[in-house]
């Protein structure tokens, strides 16, 4: 799988969205799946920018995207920063009123509704998570290479 | 892509998003979306119809602004929202809280279906709108004083002079005052001081004070306040203005005048409620007791002595501040009654005395005036207590009128 790393700095969001989204597109996948992949990596790459890593650290952040068994998008992001699996905590109350609800946590919680699938791990200094996006049958173009 | 234009329509403001509201557009939404809402804009249109995503960030600042509208009665209809929005609505258990609306015709029926059972009259004065409500069947309030200002300028108050004012028998008051058990204690504290709907709030006059104040609702029923001097009155409101500037801000000596044009009787009792645009207040710095009397026999307001008793301002301050202000106001000066007029002093018609609170929206809803007043002297940081003067501005705000006997 190739992949994109960049300084985890928000500068370079738009770098890692326009690197999956024309996989994405090459791919013919269709818009609603395109936003669905869009809104999880920017909840994920932000959150890596923001949490990650302290200010002066200047740590990186990678991104992969592959295809499997051409009925699968895969995602992996991965970081060098403090352990931090964003899939422990839990899920904001979304079913209390306006008044009781906080405006944090929703990134993840959409992160969550978005993906098919979602893991977490930590390998030798490393967050890594998997991100897996079911592509329906018909909006898969035949792949060329 | 990101665009955001500020557009009116039905008399309302519509802010039009086109494009993304990712976590880097985010900010820029936001501060649009909160100077219109410190600007005095109560309801809101949020066209998404051409927003073609919407990340978490970007709804924390749509929800953000419906909480904060909505604290102050206010309002933001989602018009028209596209698919990715709604989408992102749905997933967060949005859609049955936000208010989402398709086209001009619903928006209006919102606006005006429901009417207001009170009959609120709408006016311009002097280049400011008043809406004023007047209750019929209020009959005049009460104005008292308590203690004599005549020691205040030769800092020659005792213990004697102290006059015990406990909550539930005074619901607004005005003067010099400190809070505390034994003469001894607080002696040396007596500072500008209101009473608004029996909660208590003072200015200690000691170097650095910063506000003391006991709430009605915090004790267990009434409490007692010193008062070295001051004024007070009872009484429900006559009248509840809601007023707007025009090209310019209002200051409080037009003000005062404006509540005396639109009441009938000569002497008012005055809550004030209203977003500060530079405020001009002064306290004193040391507590006027004949144990502090200026070694040179002079009176606290000579020149010698002025900078050492008196923090008088230079500049305005605290702009876009809450401020609420309590106080009288006198249709004539001189045709008063000798009470008032010792109380207002000399050339003047009116005074006040004033709260700063926090920088925050104010709602100005004549209906919630009772509930915005309790909201803020409850909830809402306060910074200072001082007396006004008349060349402080406002941008809006609402006022409370008793009328009074006297």
């Amino acid at each position: 799988m190739d992949t994109l790393r960049l300084p985890a700095k928000m500068e370079h969001l738009d770098r890692f969205r326009s690197y999956v989204l024309d996989k994405a597109a090459h791919w013919g996948l269709d818009d609603d799946l395109l936003f669905k992949i869009e809104l999880a990596l920017e909840e994920l790459i932000v959150n890596v920018i923001h949490y990650a890593y302290a200010e002066h650290d200047h740590g990186e952040v990678e991104v992969g995207c592959s295809l499997v068994n051409d009925s699968i998008l895969h995602l992996c992001i991965q970081d060098w920063g403090k352990p931090f699996d964003p899939l422990a905590r839990p899920d904001p109350d979304t079913t209390q009123g306006i008044n009781e609800r906080g405006v944090g946590g929703l990134g993840i919680h959409l992160v969550r509704r978005m993906a098919d699938q979602v893991t977490y791990q930590r390998e030798q200094g490393c967050n890594i998570l998997n991100l897996y996006f079911q592509i329906p049958k018909e909006c898969l173009l035949p792949i060329e290479n | 892509m990101f665009r955001c234009d500020i557009e009116e329509d039905l008399g309302i403001r519509w802010i039009k998003v086109e494009g993304r509201i990712d976590s880097l557009n985010a900010p820029l939404l936001q501060r649009e979306m909160h100077r219109l809402i410190t600007s005095g804009e109560r309801i809101l249109v949020a066209d998404l119809s051409r927003t073609s995503y919407l990340s978490s960030a970007g709804l924390r600042v749509l929800m953000e602004a419906f909480k904060q509208l909505k604290k102050v009665e206010g309002v933001i209809y989602f018009h028209r929202i596209s698919a990715p929005v709604r989408s992102v609505f749905e997933m967060s258990n949005l859609t049955e809280i936000f208010i989402l609306v398709e086209g001009m015709e619903e928006i209006q029926e919102r606006l005006h279906g429901g009417k207001s059972p009170l009959s609120v009259v709408s006016s311009e004065m002097d280049g400011i709108s008043v809406d004023a409500l007047e209750r019929d069947s209020v009959s005049p309030g009460e104005f008292f004083t308590f203690g004599s200002p005549d020691k205040l300028s030769s800092a020659s108050y005792c213990e004697s002079d102290v006059a015990t004012v406990t909550s539930d028998e005074v619901r607004f008051a005005t003067g010099l005052a400190a809070l505390g058990e034994h003469y001894g204690e607080y002696k040396d504290l007596f500072g500008e001081a209101m009473t608004v709907q029996g909660n208590f709030f003072y200015y200690p006059a000691v170097n650095r004070p910063a506000v003391d104040y006991m709430l009605c609702s915090q004790g267990k029923g009434s409490f007692a306040c010193k008062y070295l001097h001051g004024f007070g009155f009872n009484g429900d409101y006559r009248r509840i203005l809601s007023f707007e500037h025009g090209e310019r801000f209002v200051d409080l000596s037009k003000l005062a005048q404006l509540c005396v044009t639109i009441s009938s009787a000569d002497l008012l009792g005055i809550v004030l409620l209203a977003e500060s645009k530079g405020f001009w207040g002064m306290h004193l710095k040391r507590s006027p007791i004949s144990e502090n009397r200026p070694a040179n026999g002079k009176d606290i307001f000579a020149a010698e002595n002025f900078t050492q008793w008196v923090n008088f301002p230079v500049e305005p301050g605290e702009i876009d501040h809450i401020i609420v202000a309590c106080g009288i106001v006198a249709r004539d000066g001189k045709k008063a009654s000798a009470r008032v007029q010792q109380v207002v002093g000399e050339g003047k018609n009116f005074h006040l005395h004033a709260g700063v609170f926090a920088r925050e929206p104010l709602n100005r809803k004549i209906e919630s005036f009772d509930q915005e007043l309790s909201r803020i002297i409850t909830e809402l940081p306060i910074y200072k207590v001082q007396h006004a003067l008349g060349r402080t501005l406002f941008s809006r705000g609402m006022a409370g009128i008793v009328e009074l006997q006297g």
